[in-house]
């Protein structure tokens, strides 16, 4: 077992080797050492180039200088290492660690656990030993299956290619079926979806954005259209913040709206670009105001800039991202992350949504928090476009029901 | 019943036993190593470079945590350069109490 121990002090590393060893002195233990981040990523890298063996555990320090844990972590989300089993280990007090440990698992990294020092070898040799974090070459993924790639990218956006979902958004209050978020996936001739996690960065990269932003609009307003029952829904539609640079878009979705003004369209903005606060972006965002298209602020509390947004552009709607949500009852610090943010919504009289709402547990907590809209699994996934009517139908005659039950 | 001192002296000296002999040894002797380093890093730095004192707090804390003394050792959590020399040298000296018992 080849293990990778990143800590700046040699004492330290010592003690690990020599727990490891005592704790399990049957395995084959191949022990590699770091005594600081950068040290550790050269290593990283000539295992990813094959002259030194790959790693099948990295333990690592957080604070360090000459590149502390988190430039490991950095650098492992972007390369061929992301798959090695992680153990993080520190001094640092529990809520540091918890931090670290979500921003970790944000970059969908293979962590085993984030520890306080002294380092438990016990526990997570168990982990590893019950098959959870066994190293994997990292496989292809469906996109690269599905062979998108920034060379194709371009002859890929059309409507062919281009896939929508609508995920319900509810009234948490009535219960009643508010609205849906549109959600755009790309096939290849039917070969599977490729997600936009995968394709949005390759569209940006090419430029492409606003050209997909259009044919997004343009495929969901013509499916509201072509049933009008969902006219009494909400329909909203994500942009970035560089569509908010095209004058050409912005045009293009202030006609669509006074051309389809029966369609309650909504702009959901991601607020996470830092190209927001642009003055060109501040006009465009209150042209779009002006024309009655309202804007709804999407992923807030991601970015560290979200008040001056607040203060600085009226948005309609606030949208809590789910990775504040989906553990509300359990997490205290999330709990007064969204308590704070739905009473800083009141007074600024913005709605708030609640992305992310998976259990009951959740919406009953966001109910008492007072927060309007709920968005989720625990009501629906993304909704397949031909499917849509049934489920509306559907949910609507069960809500019915249950009204008329109380 | 034990004194605080000897209570400490006991729990480093468990820490040592708890590995094999050979690594017992080598562990001994790359703290000790390690301490010598910290105390030089410690002396050099004048007491108003506070943000240096604290880095240099941190590995002390680390090792502590280690021998399972950091309630024992570091009573106070001010980060004044005073008390991390004085309690650098206090675990010095403990080290040098057992070095016999290793």
């Amino acid at each position: 077992m080849k293990i990778l121990i990143v800590d700046d002090q040699a004492f330290i590393r010592e003690a690990i080797k020599s727990e490891l060893i005592g704790v399990d002195p049957l395995q084959n233990f191949i022990f590699f050492e770091a005594d600081c981040g950068n040290s550790a990523i050269v290593l990283l890298e000539q295992s990813t180039l094959n002259t030194e063996p790959e790693f099948d555990l990295i333990i690592t320090d957080l604070k360090m200088e000459n590149g502390d844990g988190l430039a490991i972590i950095n650098y492992m989300a972007t390369t061929k290492s992301k798959n090695i089993p992680l153990v993080i280990v520190s001094s640092s007090d529990q809520r540091t660690l918890d931090l670290i440990g979500n921003i970790t698992n944000s970059f969908n990294l293979n962590l085993v656990g984030v520890f306080q020092k002294p380092l438990n070898v016990n526990e997570v040799l168990n982990s590893l030993n019950n098959n959870q974090f066994i190293a994997q070459e990292v496989p292809e993924s469906k996109a690269e299956q599905a062979n998108c790639n920034s060379a194709n990218i371009a002859s890929l956006l059309n409507e062919d290619n281009l896939f929508l979902c609508y995920q319900p958004k509810i009234d948490i209050k009535s219960n009643k079926l508010i609205g849906f978020e549109v959600l755009s996936r790309l096939t290849v001739q039917g070969d599977g979806f490729i997600y936009p996690d995968k394709f949005i960065p390759l569209i940006e990269q090419a430029g492409l954005n606003c050209q997909f932003t259009k044919l997004v609009l343009d495929q969901a307003i013509s499916h509201w259209q072509l049933f009008p029952a969902l006219k009494q829904y909400g329909l909203s539609i994500n942009i970035s913040a560089s569509d908010l640079l095209s004058e050409e878009l912005i045009n293009h979705l202030i006609a669509k709206h006074l051309a389809a003004s029966d369609i309650q369209l909504m702009l959901e903005l991601t607020e996470s670009q830092h190209t927001i606060n642009q003055e060109r972006s501040l006009q465009a965002i209150a042209k779009l105001i002006i024309n009655d298209i309202p804007i709804s602020l999407d992923d807030f509390g991601k970015s560290y800039s979200t008040f001056d947004r607040l203060d600085s552009i009226p948005f309609d709607e606030i949208k809590i991202d789910k990775d504040f949500v989906s553990d509300l009852d359990s997490n205290l610090q999330h709990q007064a992350i969204v308590e704070s943010t739905i009473a800083l919504a009141k007074k600024l009289n913005v709605k708030v949504v609640a992305e992310g709402v998976e259990t009951l547990g959740v919406l009953n907590r966001l109910q008492l928090l007072g927060c309007h809209t709920a968005q989720g699994y625990y009501f629906s996934p993304p909704i397949e476009g031909r499917y849509l009517m049934t489920w509306v139908n559907d949910y609507n005659h069960q809500n019915e029901v249950k009204n008329a039950n109380h | 019943m034990l004194t605080t001192s000897q209570c400490t002296h006991t729990k480093v000296l468990s820490f040592f036993n708890h590995y094999s002999e050979e690594n017992k040894r080598r562990l001994y002797n790359v703290l000790t190593e390690e301490l010598d380093t910290l105390l030089a890093q410690i002396t050099m730095l004048d007491s108003t470079q506070r943000d240096e004192v604290a880095a240099l707090q941190h590995k002390f804390k680390g090792i502590c945590r280690y021998l399972n003394v950091e309630n024992d050792i570091i009573k106070l959590a001010k980060n004044t350069k005073s008390e991390l020399v004085a309690n650098t040298l206090t675990l010095q000296q403990l080290l040098n109490d057992i070095e016999s018992e290793i």
